[in-house]
């Protein structure tokens, strides 16, 4: 193992293989006193950098039988799946894919709290046999933890062809971790992966005994830290203090925190981990940060030097570069993205759209159905109008967001979503955004439900919530036949032209709002763009489909009771309480939805909307709206007072409501183009709320969405109508 | 605490055998001091009770940063002063290092000031040819802050063009105008006396050489390391201090490199988030590295670093200390 050069040191190693023995053996002796072993379920968490192949032998693990979750308090994705070998139940737990396990993402803070409080049995890591020297630093931080660790040198199939030679045995006999090669697109080597990884977590194989050694200097300050940190005796129970003193070391905010809330004599630890820390780096000429992550990286080289050989340089072409050279030309690159991203836009709406049309016809059958079966009556209007609706609603987008997840995993898993974030950096940049805010932009020109789904693609949590609170600002599917209309009916003359002018003033407010809301509430240092490009791969179909499939269900279940629940609560303002009898007798032609709290609420702020120039009809209509951007069209139909029954005909709609505001004297041209601008920024649709909850975790975004959305769409519409007035343009 | 003249030698030899070795043994110090090992650890046990040093049995000796504080003062007087042995009086070498070693323990802090301002005059005005005692006594009065300026001695402890010691390519700025992580060489203390004489206390003399750690300005200080030690200045005192730097061209950012240019990574000067990001990655020291392409914009830039393909922001690349590679 190493030389132990003082008196002071050797004690320290015989303590630390001492403690190592203790822990490990505390574990067995809970495992037996909890009776049946069989009975145990077994955790094995999955770990890799990205692109190591990590979810292709997850799938392999665990087939079809996956659950997508959340990790408890934060919105990192978590899919888990439970199998039972020979009786015993083992679950795996994908942990999100990192690079390292420092304390700046989530998704690192995830993976390592994962690993400190739950205490899987056993982590595979997934290495990328080509490029073992990177892919090791991960396990390395993985092995600090003091877990045991199975290796699983993925991707050996490509290794070979490259020539690269791995003595996985000798690896494991310096690293003193078990592994094992693997071909994650095949599937092959996973039995012999799982077997091993079993037999770990049972203990007849011995993992991770070892720590690495670091070097002298940094050893024998962390060996001081350990020191010091061992003078908590509960402290010492909860974590590895091998790992914690080197993340002290490391400087780890997390860490630091850790130890200030729960060390009993948190400033003497960390005044002598400040003092060992200014020693190194004066040793060294170089922050204590950058030494540790060096002698990582000399640690591996060294073990990679005894262990793997390239047998013969690689010859031929280099396929991944051969197509970068096309894809990211600088000046083919942005052409080349607009057409992928046409396609996957196409691919999304194209199809989708039939089949959502589909799929809403079918529920209106039902709901006639049900009307003819059931006697009319409050019953009968909350399954038609409210469930059935509803229920209608969630599915129409589900045609929508399964295809636009297949485009979109099938972009990830090639390894063009780099290569797009490449292409359009520079430009969302200027807006404090990253370049792959323009797939929830541009899927949100479709529709903004699966717009904000893909604002995925953003693995930093600001940008993301940015994205997600001025996507919605587009012109999506539901507003365009509401513009295309007030178009028709005012600006007959230049439709066209207004129309698109409306299109790309949805764009620039989301630019100028995104712009806005980085300058002010995300304020703070740009997070880094530092990102891998991974060399071109063909995506497996099962793993395609496999993930569609997680994503097209996690909206039914958990996106879809949320919008189902907010369409019946919509559906009761619109209807309820419904007039009395003599209200009735006294108007008979007034609609029903003007007495419902929806219509009071539209007709109360009338004196408000005045501002603006809208009337109570448009302030109903606006109200009707929220729930979604067509309704308003129905609900000025409705009242005008057309028949109920007529409303299922679109275009019939539309053209009867355009008739009806040309005639009406309360509308000008002027209060129109101010309507237009409202309806394109104001409060998004319960739909894109209810997902846009789902998606950041908790209420507070949405209700702020609301909140600003209105505000700006009010101002501007106040602006544009008021000043408009004076100059007297459109009156 | 006032040390005694062998104490303050051997905190100086601790300091220059870090400095030289990395460690410091006993052995060594004892060499170098030509003493036995006994008297040496008798020393050090002396100086570890009193707080300039760790020291335990068998250990290397290691300064506390009170004795790396007080070594350091004492290292950059003692360089001082045989500059000025050398280059005023003209004394050979060895001569002048063992004399100023016998001096640096007598002076006063006012007596070395006034030494200094003598080696800044001559340097200063020598080639005008212009020296006389007068002068002197003038310049040293208004640095004082009494007497009138006098119109031949404007330039002085002011104008830049100190002759002693050009470098190859030295070019001489503020102390206030160099960048994080350059390094330089003191030339001339600042003509206000207040800000000199602790900026002397801080052991910032003339010929002092300092790598700037933090660059500061609107009220934050500058931090400098001078062997291996952090010194803090104000930024007032760092608009005075006048700086010789070497200029070295094989060190340039990452972001001034053309496409296809090969690099080997020297340092990141990045911080929080970005700088760990970078260093998980693979930007670690000598890694070799290669920039593959542009985007459209000439931002971001693709690397190619351990293996893996990266792409980085253009400001990103710009924290990175790089060595070109032919």
């Amino acid at each position: 193992m190493r030389e132990p050069e003082t008196n002071h040191f050797r004690h320290c190693v015989r303590r630390r293989i001492g403690r190592g023995k203790h822990r490990w053996g505390q574990k067995r002796i809970r495992v037996a006193m909890a009776g049946n072993p069989n009975s145990k379920r077994i955790r094995i968490a999955l770990a890799g950098n990205p692109n190591s192949g990590k979810t292709s032998i997850f799938n392999a693990l665990t087939g079809q039988r996956q659950h997508i979750g959340n990790y408890p308090g934060v919105t990192v994705e978590k899919k888990s799946g439970v199998i039972s070998v020979d009786g015993k139940l083992v679950e795996f737990i994908d942990l999100p894919g990192t690079y390292s396990l420092s304390a700046y993402s989530i998704e690192e803070v995830v993976s390592r709290d994962f690993v400190l409080n739950e205490k899987p049995d056993v982590i595979i890591d997934i290495l990328d046999s080509t490029n073992l020297e990177r892919h090791l630093y991960l396990l390395l931080q993985f092995q600090e933890l003091g877990v045991p660790i199975v290796g699983a040198l993925n991707m050996s199939d490509e290794a070979d062809t490259k020539g690269i030679r791995i003595d996985s045995e000798q690896l494991g006999a310096i690293l003193g971790i078990p592994f094992v090669k693997t071909i994650g697109s095949t599937g092959g080597g996973v039995d012999q992966l799982l077997d091993v990884a079993l037999k770990v977590a049972d203990g007849e194989l011995d993992s991770n005994r070892r720590h690495l050694n670091y070097g002298k200097e940094v050893e024998l300050a962390h060996n001081a830290i350990i020191d010091a940190l061992e003078t908590d005796v509960t402290f010492r129970k909860r974590y590895s203090l091998h790992w914690m003193a080197i993340k002290l070391l490391e400087k780890d905010q997390d860490a630091i925190k850790k130890i200030k809330k729960e060390h009993r004599f948190a400033d003497t630890v960390l005044e002598i981990t400040a003092e060992r820390q200014k020693r190194l780096e004066r040793y060294f000429q170089e922050d204590s940060e950058v030494i540790i992550g060096e002698q990582r990286y000399a640690y591996i080289h060294g073990a990679l030097k005894e262990t793997v050989s390239t047998v013969r340089k690689r010859k031929g072409i280099d396929v991944t570069e051969s197509i970068d050279r096309i894809v990211l030309n600088r000046y083919l690159g942005l052409p080349i993205f607009m057409a992928v991203m046409f396609l996957i836009y196409e691919m999304t709406f194209a199809l989708g759209n039939p089949l959502s049309d589909g799929i809403s016809i079918l529920f209106v059958r039902l709901s006639r159905i049900i009307s003819a079966v059931l006697p009319a009556g409050p019953l009968q209007d909350l399954l038609t109008n409210g469930i059935i609706n509803g229920v209608g609603g969630v599915l129409t987008f589900l045609p929508l967001v399964t295809l636009l997840f297949l485009g979109l995993s099938f972009l990830e898993d090639t390894g063009y979503m780099a290569r797009a974030a490449f292409v359009m950096d520079k430009l969302f940049h200027i807006f404090g955004l990253h370049g792959r805010s323009f797939i929830p932009f541009m899927i949100s020109t479709g529709c903004a439900v699966p717009g904000i789904m893909s604002a995925r693609v953003l693995s930093n949590r600001k940008d993301r919530i940015v994205t997600i609170l001025v996507a919605p600002l587009m012109m999506c599917g539901a507003k365009a036949p509401v513009i295309a209309m007030l178009v028709a009916a005012f600006f007959p003359e230049h439709a066209t032209l207004i129309f698109l002018g409306i299109w790309l003033f949805g764009w620039v407010m989301a630019f100028i709002i995104a712009l806005i809301f980085k300058k002010s509430l995300f304020r703070g240092e740009h997070t880094p763009f530092v990102m891998e490009l991974p060399p071109y791969r063909r995506p497996s179909l099962k793993s395609v489909i496999i993930h569609m499939w997680g994503k097209a269900s996690e909206y039914v279940k958990k996106a879809g009771t949320i919008i189902l629940a907010a369409s019946i609560v919509v559906w009761f303002l619109l209807s309820y309480p419904k007039p009395s009898p003599e209200t009735i007798a006294e108007s008979p032609r007034e609609p029903s939805v003007v007495y419902s709290y929806a219509g009071r609420i539209g007709k109360g702020i009338e004196p408000v909307l005045k501002l603006a120039g809208f009337d109570w009809k448009v302030g109903v209509s606006l109200v009707a709206g929220v729930a979604a951007k067509e309704v308003i069209i129905s609900t000025f139909g409705i009242l005008y007072g057309m028949d109920n029954n007529v409303t299922e005909n679109q275009s019939h709609v539309e053209f009867f409501v355009k008739d009806q505001l040309i005639r009406d004297p309360a509308y000008s041209p002027l209060m129109a183009f101010a309507l237009m601008l409202f309806i394109m920024i104001y409060i998004p649709c319960l739909a894109t709320l209810a997902i846009v909850k789902k998606e950041l975790g908790s209420w507070k975004w949405p209700a702020f969405q609301a909140a600003y959305t209105l505000l700006v769409a009010f101002t501007m519409a106040v602006a544009v109508y008021q000043i408009g007035g004076l100059l007297g343009l459109g009156v | 605490m006032v040390l005694s003249e062998s104490q303050q030698d051997y905190l100086k030899i601790v300091l220059d055998l870090i400095n030289e070795k990395k460690v410091a043994r006993v052995n060594d110090i004892a060499r170098r001091k030509a003493v036995s090992m006994p008297s040496v650890t008798e020393a050090m046990r002396k100086l570890a009770r009193d707080g300039f040093v760790y020291y335990s049995a068998r250990e290397f000796v290691e300064l506390t940063p009170k004795g790396l504080r007080t070594a350091h003062r004492l290292c950059s007087k003692n360089t001082f002063l045989k500059n000025f042995l050398v280059d005023v009086l003209d004394i050979d070498t060895d001569m002048a290092e063992k004399e100023a070693c016998e001096l640096e323990h007598h002076l006063s802090l006012s007596t070395l000031e006034r030494f200094i301002l003598l080696y800044q005059f001559l340097g200063e005005c020598h080639k005008n040819n212009r020296i006389t005692l007068d002068l002197f006594k003038k310049c040293i009065r208004i640095t004082e802050g009494n007497g009138d300026k006098a119109e031949e001695c404007q330039s002085c402890f002011v104008a830049s063009n100190f002759p002693h010691h050009p470098g190859k390519n030295t070019v001489h700025t503020l102390l206030s105008q160099l960048e994080r992580g350059q390094e330089a060489r003191i030339i001339k203390l600042g003509p206000d006396p207040d800000i000199r004489r602790k900026i002397i206390e801080k052991g910032i003399l003339p010929g002092t050489k300092i790598t700037v750690e933090t660059v500061g300005g609107d009220n934050r200080n500058f931090e400098l390391q001078t062997d291996g030690f952090l010194v803090e200045i104000s930024p007032e005192a760092a608009d005075m201090i006048e700086t010789a730097v070497e200029q070295k061209n094989e060190f340039r950012r990452l972001s001034d490199l053309k496409t296809g240019q090969k690099f080997k990574v020297q340092k990141i000067y990045a911080k929080g988030e970005i700088r760990r990001r970078l260093l998980d990655i693979g930007f670690i020291k000598n890694e070799k590295g290669k920039i593959i392409r542009e985007a459209l914009l000439k931002d971001p830039i693709e690397i190619e670093i351990k293996g893996m393909k990266v792409s980085l922001r253009r400001s990103e690349a710009r924290l990175i200390c790089v060595d070109e590679v032919k």
